[in-house]
């Protein structure tokens, strides 16, 4: 320990009693980040005022203190842990410095700096831990500690069983929208399938086509260059036979203006015509408006 | 809530309750503020525990200082300056304990020790050195504050602290090796 010769070295037992002067505090932490010297010479300094707190003429404490302290604590179950650094015995150090001042790197280091190797057999630290830290309060850190991995592993546990429920809600998603493709495809491969062309009505740019599988009796309708409907509307549509419009199923379309669904609609139906129209979101038993998209059923 | 994060800070208590309770009252010099500080201090551990490591620090040490902050805190909020001149002439002699009067049965063995070992290396140290670091310590003043309590020069302040600190750094360090 180079203490002689530093002209820092006078700082550190000032800094250990909290008595530097805000500048010289906040140059003398700045220092301290490059200065393994300093920091060691501020934690033997840190002992020596710990030394002098324990010369207090003794006070006994209200009978009611210590129920209510764990009371309290038993109120409020300590945060999870902190991110990395021991914040405790960095806690000590900042708090030998009395301006509340942020906390700066250097005063972190300082603080989770293990025992200087060399002081070990003198330094008044040693004796102080242990006149003050017992066997029964090392056990009490190591039940502290227990709590603290208990904590680690309920929040890996919450964390993957959130992941689990997210994994599988994606899951079930895919599932539908393969059943989906399937449902198409099933629709339009095949021999018998008819075609309708919808055509745009106006100049409306959008087009579509619907295949209808009458043996299955499924519908799938292909739309594309189709803005998605607005909020708290839905595209839908309809079969026209002798004049009189059903429903036929719902679809919206992508932000690229493009939509495959697929219909059941039974086998008893029949129509000549299909006719998408804009509707309130859920669907309309009829028609509210003009149909924008009209197709006629290919003859063959 | 494990019962044994409870014991553990019951078990702290019982140890260090005592001369925390009474660091707070020799800074405030007030029972029902000094266990205000003490409360706080003692949530405060409870607070941060589970990031504390005891291999790297005493947790008597460390509740210490989280103790003698709290209390400062207090004292600073209080605003009584007057109050904490009077602190100032109760360090003079009645507030730290002299060897002979360390003799306390509710302390541990070892608590004793290390009393009367810091208590013998204050009381050898010039009164003037004794002083400005009871001042800074538990009065919470800078060296320019200590300079305009006292009136004397910031460089004397100055170097009495830090004489006064290396003298009891050394006593403790003889004691810790004698001992």
């Amino acid at each position: 320990m180079s203490e002689r010769g530093h002209a820092w070295a006078e700082y550190a037992a000032s800094f250990a009693l909290g008595a530097l002067d805000d500048e010289d505090r906040i140059a003398f932490e700045a220092h301290m980040e490059s200065c393994a010297a300093c920091r060691a010479e501020v934690l033997a300094y840190r002992d020596v005022a710990v030394g002098v707190a324990r010369t207090t003429v003794l006070h006994e404490p209200p009978a009611g203190l210590r129920d209510r302290i764990l009371a309290a604590a038993r109120a409020t179950p300590p945060p999870a842990l902190a991110n990395g650094a021991s914040a405790a015995p960095g806690e000590a150090v900042r708090n030998t410095s009395v301006k509340t001042a942020p906390r700066t790197a250097a005063t972190a280091r300082v603080a989770s700096l293990p025992e200087p190797h060399g002081m070990r057999p003198t330094t008044p630290r040693r004796w102080l831990l242990a006149a003050s830290t017992g066997v029964a309060l090392l056990a009490g850190g190591a039940l502290l500690s227990e709590r603290r991995e208990r904590r680690v592993l309920e929040q890996t546990v919450a964390g993957l069983t959130q992941q689990a429920t997210t994994d599988r809600a994606r899951l079930v998603g895919l599932e539908a929208a393969l059943a989906g493709r399937d449902s198409v495809l099933a629709t339009v491969l095949a021999a018998d399938v008819v075609t309708l062309r919808m055509v745009a009505q106006g100049e409306r740019p959008p087009g579509a086509r619907v295949y209808w599988n009458r043996r299955l009796g499924r519908i799938a309708i292909a739309a594309n260059d189709l803005p998605p409907a607005p909020a708290g509307r839905t595209y839908q549509l309809w079969g026209i036979a002798a004049g009189s419009p059903v429903s036929l199923g719902l679809f919206n379309t992508a932000a690229d203006g493009s939509a495959t669904s697929s219909f059941a609609i039974g086998t008893a139906l029949d129509f000549q015509v299909a006719a998408v129209t804009e509707e309130p979101a859920g669907g309309s038993p009829q028609p509210t408006r003009t149909p924008f998209l009209v197709g006629t059923r290919a003859t063959r | 809530m494990a019962t044994g994060d409870d014991r553990a800070l019951a078990e702290l208590y019982d140890r260090h309750g005592r001369l925390a309770y009474s660091l707070a009252f020799s800074i405030l010099g007030d029972g029902a503020e000094a266990e205000e500080a003490v409360a706080d201090a003692f949530l405060q551990v409870w607070n941060s525990a589970a990031t504390f490591d005891p291999q790297r620090s005493s947790a008597a040490g460390w509740l210490t200082m989280i103790v003698r902050t709290r209390a400062l805190d207090r004292l600073r909020s209080r605003r009584r300056r007057g109050a904490l001149v009077e602190r100032v002439a109760l360090l003079e002699g009645v507030d730290v304990a002299r060897p002979a009067s360390s003799e306390d049965p509710a302390l541990s063995a070892e608590q004793r020790d290390v009393r009367e070992k810091v208590a013998a290396a204050l009381a050898i140290l010039p009164p003037p050195q004794r002083k400005v670091i009871e001042l800074a310590f538990f009065g919470g003043l800078s060296h320019s504050e200590i300079a305009q309590e006292l009136g004397e020069p910031l460089g004397t302040v100055k170097t009495r602290i830090r004489s006064g600190m290396e003298k009891l750094r050394a006593a403790l360090a003889v004691h810790a090796t004698a001992g």
